[in-house]
């Protein structure tokens, strides 16, 4: 039911991650607007946007004192770049650009090509607060990480596959999310953490003048902030076929179920990030481990119980 | 656009301006009635169409002038470290001492302030940092004006026997607690809260009537003052004899409820001050206090402490002290 792409979709698939995450952009930003009493009309939003973007754009780059350059740019490019690879695997309905038997691996590779990119940026500048920005996605890492990867197995025990299509498929009858709710859960939250975005911000927190974002300014700064963006709209997308059915539905084709889908869950995302200030990693790695990982653990016994006695 | 009297500040003002990339154009604004002429003049200066950046941006601080150079960035990066033996591009070595687990770590020196977002302005924190934890702290003071701070004016007006109506303080009392309210919500990670409080803060002081303000900040009150994250992550941080930075933003916010009750109050002289004085730190101890409580910390806990806190150095009962 899910099937390979022509070769374009390599070209459509950054095209459509980058329109999810410029409406993640408009939508938090209205949010943001309409709470402190900024012009929040869509257009003027918009006209916001646009403006920051062409500032970024023309905006000269920042050069610090003895930046390490190489790691530095590679971490800006790498943010955004994993995230596309990331979609690679995710189908938009039918279409997918490779449906690669291990995908669920191939996406959790690419979310953690994320840690790498962003310590480097923070490493590069030669700057105490990127620095410190860049270590504490590390230690933001070993809190999301593994319940993460408990909720990516409980969804691989229950299809007995890891590729995304035979996951989509084994979820006919029954979403994932309605008996895996603990898994689903536990994913949104690592996809608010390796974005660092919201109540994982603090790898970019404002406490540290913007964190891995202190240093980087013009296109750079760009690169970096849509790349954030980009992994979030990325972590929603794969929501989707993970937990919510793909484009499973009645009534509407299914890539309009799958957009549909993919924006109700980048929605709650965004909104999460105006309810709940940033969770500090010293008392949110004590939660992770000591609850949330056992709660994973728990949710994948259920799947593999329930898979036996099928 | 730089607001307000600079004073002192002119030093890390230039070296912030040095450092923010181009096109840029800087603007010193000390009349608030003047502030549309100096935007749009501003906004003219960047729409020219010759308007060619000088010169490749680079950061401020020569090669091989590591010891004299002072991060007065508003990123407080300075990288210069303790040790003697001169290294490329001008930086020394870190030094190395003893962590709080007896291990040796290499020891980094930063300066926090006196330009930095969302920090009290002119407050400058010299510390040493390992990782990311606080190893020593001093607190020293640039440009405070010491003229009085301008949350405390109306008060100061009446102390001084002059006409002031008890609404007048409440108005600057609530604006005040907001205004610091905004800062802790930023340093704290949560900007769709802070803009309310700042939101609200600009309408108190454009004269926003009770019955207008009481709703919107019973909003924000809901929402900051039962958030449980938040109060989960400030819990037990900072205390001091006033509690500790959970109980100083819940006193803000009981303040500030407090205020806008009495917002279009009657006319009163005097007694208004006693109502509303702040608990908080005693001014005169605020940098010693700053500078025990911020030990031991990590990074954001210390913003966290200070932003709490919160000394306006324009108040004369800070003492004024120069490295």
């Amino acid at each position: 039911m899910v099937e390979p792409a022509p070769w374009w979709a390599v070209l459509v698939v950054p095209a459509v991650l980058g329109a999810f995450a410029t409406g993640a952009v408009l939508g938090s930003r209205q949010l943001v607007a309409r709470a402190s009493g900024a012009p929040s009309r869509p257009q003027a939003v918009l006209a916001g946007m646009c403006a920051e973007v062409a500032g970024l754009l023309v905006g000269r780059r920042r050069t610090t004192l003895a930046p390490d350059r190489l790691l530095w740019r590679l971490g800006v490019v790498g943010v955004p770049v994993a995230a596309i690879l990331a979609v690679a695997v995710v189908p938009l309905g039918h279409w997918v650009v490779d449906d690669l038997r291990v995908g669920v691996v191939w996406f959790n590779a690419m979310e953690i090509l994320t840690w790498a990119a962003v310590w480097a940026a923070g490493w590069g500048p030669n700057s105490a607060f990127s620095l410190v920005g860049g270590y504490r996605m590390v230690a933001q890492g070993l809190s999301y990480e593994l319940p993460h990867m408990f909720a990516l197995i409980g969804v691989a025990t229950a299809a007995g596959s890891l590729q995304v299509g035979t996951i989509v498929a084994q979820q006919r009858h029954l979403w994932f999310v309605v008996w895996m709710p603990v898994g689903f859960a536990a994913f949104l939250l690592s996809v608010l953490g390796f974005s660092f975005i919201g109540p994982f911000g603090q790898p970019a927190g404002a406490d540290l003048a913007g964190g891995v974002l202190a240093e980087v300014a013009g296109v750079d700064r760009l690169v970096l902030a849509a790349g954030r963006w980009l992994l979030l709209a990325a972590g929603a997308a794969m929501a989707v076929p993970l937990f919510l059915g793909g484009g499973l539905g009645p009534g509407l084709p299914a890539w309009a179920w799958s957009v549909l889908k993919t924006v109700a869950v980048l929605g709650a995302l965004v909104a999460t990030r105006h309810l709940v200030p940033t969770v500090r990693l010293e008392r949110w790695a004590p939660l992770a481990w000591l609850v949330l990982l056992p709660l994973t653990i728990v949710q994948d016994l259920v799947a593999a119980v329930v898979v036996l006695l099928r | 656009m730089v607001c307000g009297t600079v004073g002192d500040l002119d030093e890390a003002v230039t070296e912030v301006w040095g450092e923010m990339p181009d096109p840029k154009a800087r603007r010193d604004l000390a009349d608030p009635a003047a502030a549309r002429k100096t935007l749009d003049g501003a906004r003219a200066q960047l729409a020219e169409p010759g308007h060619v950046p000088p010169s490749p941006h680079q950061r401020a601080g020569a090669p091989g002038a590591s010891g004299a150079h002072h991060g007065m960035s508003d990123h407080g990066d300075d990288m210069a470290g303790g040790g003697g033996m001169e290294m490329p591009a001008g930086l020394a070595m870190a030094e190395r001492t003893e962590d709080r687990d007896g291990l040796k770590l290499d020891q980094l020196h930063l300066t926090l302030g006196p330009l930095l977002s969302e920090w009290p302005t002119g407050l400058v924190l010299r510390i040493a940092v390992q990782g990311d934890v606080i190893q020593q702290a001093r607190g020293e003071t640039v440009g405070g004006t010491g003229d009085g701070s301008f949350w405390e004016e109306p008060s100061e007006r009446a102390r001084r026997g002059e006409p002031v109506t008890c609404g007048e303080v409440a108005r600057r009392t609530a604006a005040h607690r907001l205004d610091s309210l905004g800062r802790l919500l930023e340093v704290a990670g949560w900007p769709a809260a802070a803009g309310s409080a700042r939101w609200l803060r600009d309408d108190l002081l454009g004269g926003l009537p009770a019955a207008l303000a009481a709703p919107r900040l019973g909003r924000l009150v809901r929402h900051v003052g039962r958030s449980r994250v938040l109060s989960q992550m400030t819990a037990g941080l900072g205390q001091a004899s006033d509690g500790d930075v959970r109980a100083r933003y819940r006193r803000w916010l009981d303040d500030a409820v407090r205020a806008v009750v009495s917002l279009d109050g009657p006319e009163s002289r005097g007694v208004v001050r006693a109502s509303f004085a702040r608990p908080g730190v005693p001014p005169g101890a605020v940098l010693e206090t700053i500078e025990q409580l911020v030990v031991g910390t990590e990074l954001g806990v210390a913003r966290l402490i200070v932003a709490s806190i919160d000394p306006d150095l324009d108040d004369p009962r800070i003492a004024a002290r120069h490295g």
